[in-house]
């Protein structure tokens, strides 16, 4: 048989296993669209959040993940998305629809200013500064006569009874979710996110190779602040009141790494199962220990915390690269043999 | 004809630093550097070398002499706190790494530096990022890589890091190749190898001096180094120290070796 009749047959094959991805990942969202009028208010909160930490989770990955620079303070850029949306809502009367883009802006010039300083350093020195600077950014935010200080921003509501408000936020963070999850698939398949793997792998070799490696790492850290700004913006309208102590927190930087972790680092599926895996679980669990008894009614708001440990540690012992890992080492084991 | 550094030829042409005679307007060169980690120790002191246009000049010395950082220097990792590096006569000194391919330049690093976790075939494609914007020119060079080593093509889905270390250095010949430089720095080629790939190696590097590529080769195989050579640098202390044609190093080679290794 010759190679060329061979390469077409792969390529049909080819072919034939891309539509089967694309119809099923339309059929997911499809799935998730109907969901929205389906389910009970508490889930449609539940997986709005859920939505919203894919999209965090899928934008520190294009640094944290494919170039491995561990970023931990991604809230920074989520927090100045908010507060742009809120600074310009309520005190410019800017359009909230168009603070939404505004936000992104902001946040990725905010990145910029970060990031030309930050990216010259590497590994744990990195980590450490990106940390530094969303401590700094929160005490900033406390204390700017502009963002309302510790007191914080009032958002106007949206004209809707409870449920519609929800649901509008649930498919406004479907739809943005969707896209970067997108976004994040096509660098993975693209030259540029091999580029990032070769930065995490070997910085050295890579800018030998005429690899513009702190450019492109600018590039990965600004695409992750535009999302994360974006999201902030819809979170700061979805929750209607900001203030810099719940905006900033610490929280919401490491659970976006951790949810990362879980799910795999470097991968465009990771965020899609590590988000859920923990948001869901912490919240199913908060639903069963309500109804026993001699746990009572009211849970701390730490327990998720606790949660979120406990899968670490079944991760950390079981899967040390994260669902993904084990996946691909399934796949792998299945292919060779 | 061998000569030693201190002895100044009287003659025409220009003097470089230390004194030696070299015609650096083509070629890559480094004239006079100083170069070191940290303020209180020197690797390199006033060191002038020069890689003549489509020639093999290989750079030998004990441990600690400061070959891979003049390839450091020379490829613009490391600035020297004096002195220039030269790039058929033209200053490059401060160009940084990444632009240096685009002079027609490249490095194959020591030891091992493979993207493991990127397939064969992404490796090679990152090693053509400067036609990044040029979907046909890439896989033009792609191809081109591909019939100039075969055994490339047949791995292209394989992750690098499957591969065995020869296989490895294969992929980084090809990588480095994808750019097709004219002037080549390799540090070290037969670090961590099996006796066989290692003449592989070198069969290889032979094929690019046929090309009448310029290589500046820094290695600790004498022997196989000096027998592709044209022209050959030793250092000691950081400093230059014989240099000459191939025929002069030949017989001396052994009488070489054992002086580095008395210290």
């Amino acid at each position: 048989m010759s190679s060329a009749l061979l390469e077409r047959v792969a390529t049909g094959a080819r072919w034939r296993s891309w539509l089967y991805r694309g119809l099923g990942a339309a059929a997911a969202v499809g799935l998730l669209a109907l969901l929205g009028v389906l389910i009970p208010l508490d889930w449609v909160t539940t997986l709005s959040s859920v939505f919203m930490y894919i999209m965090l989770a899928e934008g520190w990955n294009i640094l944290g993940g494919y170039a491995g620079y561990l970023n931990f303070g991604m809230v920074t850029f989520f927090g100045v998305g908010a507060y742009t949306a809120g600074v310009l809502c309520t005190q410019y009367n800017v359009h909230p629809l168009l603070t939404i883009p505004l936000a992104g802006s902001v946040a990725t010039v905010v990145a910029l200013l970060v990031g030309v300083p930050a990216l010259r350093l590497r590994g744990v020195y990195f980590a450490i500064l990106t940390l530094i600077i969303s401590f700094l950014t929160q005490v900033l935010v406390t204390n700017l006569g502009i963002t309302g200080g510790a007191s914080g921003i009032y958002m106007p509501a949206l004209p809707f009874d409870a449920f519609t408000n929800e649901q509008i936020f649930y498919y406004a963070f479907l739809f943005l979710m969707v896209l970067t999850v997108l976004l994040a698939f096509l660098i993975e398949h693209a030259r540029f996110g091999y580029a990032l793997v070769a930065i995490r792998e070997d910085e050295d070799p890579a800018e030998i190779l005429g690899v513009r490696t702190t450019w492109l790492k600018t590039q990965a850290l600004l695409l992750g602040a535009c999302i994360a700004g974006i999201a902030g913006a819809i979170y700061a309208f979805h929750t209607s009141y900001i203030e810099p102590q719940g905006t900033f927190s610490l929280d919401i930087s490491i659970d976006v790494v951790l949810m990362s972790l879980v799910g795999g680092l470097g991968t465009w599926q990771g965020p899609v199962i590590g988000v859920p895996l923990m948001l869901v679980t912490a919240q199913v669990l908060r639903i069963l220990a309500g109804e026993l008894p001699f746990l009572g009614t009211a849970l701390p708001p730490e327990f998720d915390r606790v949660v979120f440990g406990v899968i670490l540690i079944l991760v950390a012992l079981l899967a040390p690269s994260g669902v993904m890992g084990l996946v691909r080492r399934v796949r792998g084991r299945r292919l060779t043999v | 004809m061998m000569r030693h550094a201190a002895d100044v030829p009287a003659g025409s042409g220009r003097p470089s630093p230390n004194g030696l005679v070299a015609d650096t307007s083509a070629g890559l060169s480094m004239r006079g550097v100083t170069a070191g980690y940290y303020s209180h120790d020197l690797v390199l002191n006033n060191v002038s070398l020069l890689a003549r246009p489509g020639k093999v000049t290989v750079l030998l010395g004990p441990n600690g002499s400061g070959k891979s950082t003049a390839l450091r220097i020379l490829y613009g990792l490391l600035r020297p706190r004096s002195g220039q590096v030269l790039l058929d006569g033209r200053e490059i000194t401060a160009v940084p790494p990444h632009r240096r391919l685009a002079l027609g330049m490249a490095l194959l690093p020591q030891g091992r530096s493979v993207f493991p976790e990127l397939t064969v075939q992404e490796n090679l494609e990152i090693g053509g990022w400067l036609l990044m914007r040029d979907r046909r020119r890439l896989s033009a060079a792609l191809e081109a890589i591909y019939a100039r080593y075969p055994l490339l093509k047949e791995w292209r889905q394989k992750q690098a890091g499957s591969l065995s270390g020869g296989q490895q250095r294969l992929v980084e010949i090809g990588r480095m190749m994808m750019a097709s430089p004219r002037v080549i720095l390799i540090d070290e080629p037969s670090v961590g190898l099996a006796p066989v790939i290692v003449d592989q190696v070198y069969e290889e590097i032979a094929r690019l001096k046929e090309e009448q590529r310029t290589i500046l080769l820094v290695d600790q195989n004498v022997r196989a180094a000096v027998a592709l050579a044209d022209y050959v640098y030793t250092l000691e202390y950081g400093r230059n120290n014989l240099e000459g044609e191939r025929g002069a190093f030949e017989d001396r080679l052994e009488a070489l070796i054992k002086s580095w290794l008395r210290f």
